[in-house]
């Protein structure tokens, strides 16, 4: 595991912002960090970056302690980072700043830089603090892709990019992953986006991952049984293994089911239904489950 | 590139005090002789008010009677110390790590130990400090001739390096406290608050004691010899203080 915390908990006052955090990220994976705002998302990043102390726990990235000074230091030379309000130094120059930046990496890729630069449509002369919200993200990106590391901590980093620009930024990480083998962790409001990159998620929630592990492995324990009746249908309850909720609309009942809905289907076909369906769950659906949003 | 970013961070600061410390300086030389004909025409019988008020008036127009003494009295015991003060507070003010929208985040992230970060700043804003303690007083040297009157380069430079060690306190107090808020302003307006009180405590010490005491050198003046122990006590709080500043970023959340 690249990335992995054992009961990590912070708090601020009387505000528990983490509370026995364990998420575990693969070598190789790209994973999307997932809740809602004040979940604990960026401060699950911060603990990973060093930069906030946990209360209590133990979290590790490359198996080095996160909250050691030295140690800190190591997993920072091998981690790039594009923090939520990309924030650079604003009197610098593009050049600059590539150049201040390159300083730190010995697996500086000036050749990732000099592409990035010309794909992105950066000027080397242009100052931070004249860059659209949009060209910093850009720029924080270009900075994080082309420091050679193994592994890239993103937080929300398609904030302020236009849907083309978005799509861009999402095929390049796709294609940096997949060629140089980087771990990515990212987190994001874009459930759409998330889909689209990531092969592993951890939704987090009231400062605990409530589910996480690979997307499809997710995706394929959950489903939707859709039970269709010739009049209303009945109010029924399911004792099989696995029904997370029933809702019942005029002629059909929808049951969502985790871990194995074959033991529902026989259940729900004892109803008698005019048809039963099993469909796939959006990711969104399993989101606002785990989240215990009413979809 | 730390001390590139410290410059960087702080060059405009640097760059507008050594542009006015030359400009007072170069304006103390050049008032020389008007100040001489206004000496030469002020009667010490015309002071009104008690004998010890009476006998500092006395000494001073006595001390600027000649270019050494009104050099040392104006400049180095009055303007410069002033002056020095404030611009130390400004040098030391607003952390690297901890002024939000400035690139805090992005410095956090680069793989550098908070205490190389501070170190770094540290640095760049005592050599700054020097400069601003040293260069504007060979303006006396080297203007001197234009008023007729000569000063060697190295007397001033004495009293400069004693300014430095004496402001170099103010510029780690105000390290200091920019390790504990997040902005530039508090820290400058605090560290005056405590040049201010270090000024009154300084009242209630021995004579010949005190840190705007050493830092204008009179010791150096009268005798020539330097306020060793003032000088010391003083590096020693200002190292502390950094060592303490330094421990208050690498606990810090951010």
């Amino acid at each position: 595991m690249i990335i992995e915390t054992a009961d990590v908990r912070k708090t601020y006052g009387n505000v528990e912002a983490l509370a026995g955090l364990a998420l575990r990220v693969p070598r190789g994976a790209i994973c999307g960090l997932l809740g809602r705002n004040g979940a604990g998302k960026t401060t699950t990043i911060k603990v990973l970056r060093g930069m906030v102390r946990p209360t209590s726990g133990d979290a590790r990235v490359f198996g080095l302690k996160a909250d050691d000074s030295q140690a800190s230091v190591e997993i920072r030379s091998r981690t790039a980072f594009v923090s939520e309000d990309k924030d650079l130094y604003a009197g610098m120059t593009v050049g600059a700043l590539v150049r201040f930046t390159a300083a730190f990496y010995p697996k500086w890729r000036a050749d990732l830089a000099s592409t990035y630069l010309e794909q992105f449509d950066l000027r080397s002369d242009a100052t931070i603090n004249s860059l659209s919200r949009g060209m910093r993200t850009k720029l924080a990106l270009l900075l994080a892709l082309s420091t050679g590391a193994e592994l890239l901590i993103l937080d929300e980093p398609m904030s302020g990019l236009d849907p083309a620009a978005t799509e861009d930024i999402l095929q390049i990480l796709i294609k940096q992953a997949a060629r140089d083998g980087t771990t990515v962790l990212f987190s994001s409001h874009q459930l759409a986006h998330v889909e689209q990159v990531a092969d592993h998620i951890a939704i987090v929630d009231r400062g605990r991952v409530v589910i996480d592990g690979a997307l499809d492995d997710i995706r394929a324990s959950y489903c939707r049984i859709q039970l269709v009746f010739d009049g209303q249908a009945p109010e029924a309850t399911f004792k099989s293994h696995g029904v997370i909720n029933v809702r019942r609309q005029g002629r059909v009942l929808s049951v969502l089911s985790h871990g194995g809905h074959e033991g529902v289907v026989a259940e729900a076909r004892s109803l008698a239904p005019a048809s039963v369906d099993v469909h796939p769950v959006a990711l969104k659906e399993i989101f606002l489950e785990a989240v215990g949003v009413e979809n | 590139m730390l001390w590139y970013k410290a410059w960087l961070d702080t060059r405009w600061r640097f760059l507008l005090g050594l542009g006015l410390l030359l400009v007072f300086a170069c304006g103390t030389v050049m008032s020389f002789p008007t100040v001489q004909e206004l000496v030469s025409s002020v009667s010490p019988s015309a002071i009104s008010g008690s004998e010890d008020l009476r006998q500092e008036f006395e000494e001073s127009v006595e001390l600027m009677r000649t270019f050494r003494g009104y050099v040392w009295l104006q400049w180095f015991q009055q303007n410069f110390s002033s002056l020095l003060t404030i611009f130390a507070a400004l040098l030391g003010s607003g952390s690297p790590l901890v002024k939000s929208g400035s690139g805090a985040l992005f410095s956090l992230a680069l793989p550098v130990s908070r205490g190389r970060w501070i170190a770094a700043r540290a640095g760049a804003g005592l050599a700054e400090l020097l400069v601003l303690a040293l260069v504007p007083n060979v303006a006396f040297a080297a203007l001197a001739p234009f008023v007729g009157e000569q000063l060697s380069v190295g007397e001033p430079l004495v009293y400069g390096a004693c300014s430095f060690v004496g402001a170099s306190v103010l510029f780690a107090v105000a390290v200091f406290i920019s390790s504990l808020v997040n902005d530039v302003w508090r820290p400058l307006l605090l560290t005056c608050v405590v040049a201010v009180a270090i000024g009154a405590v300084g009242l209630a010490l021995p004579e010949g004691h005190g840190l705007f005491t050493a830092m204008a050198g009179g010791k150096y003046f009268e005798d020539g010899s330097l306020p060793w122990i003032d000088l010391l006590v003083s590096a020693a709080v200002t190292a502390g203080l950094l060592y303490a500043a330094a421990a208050n970023v690498a606990r810090r959340d951010f």
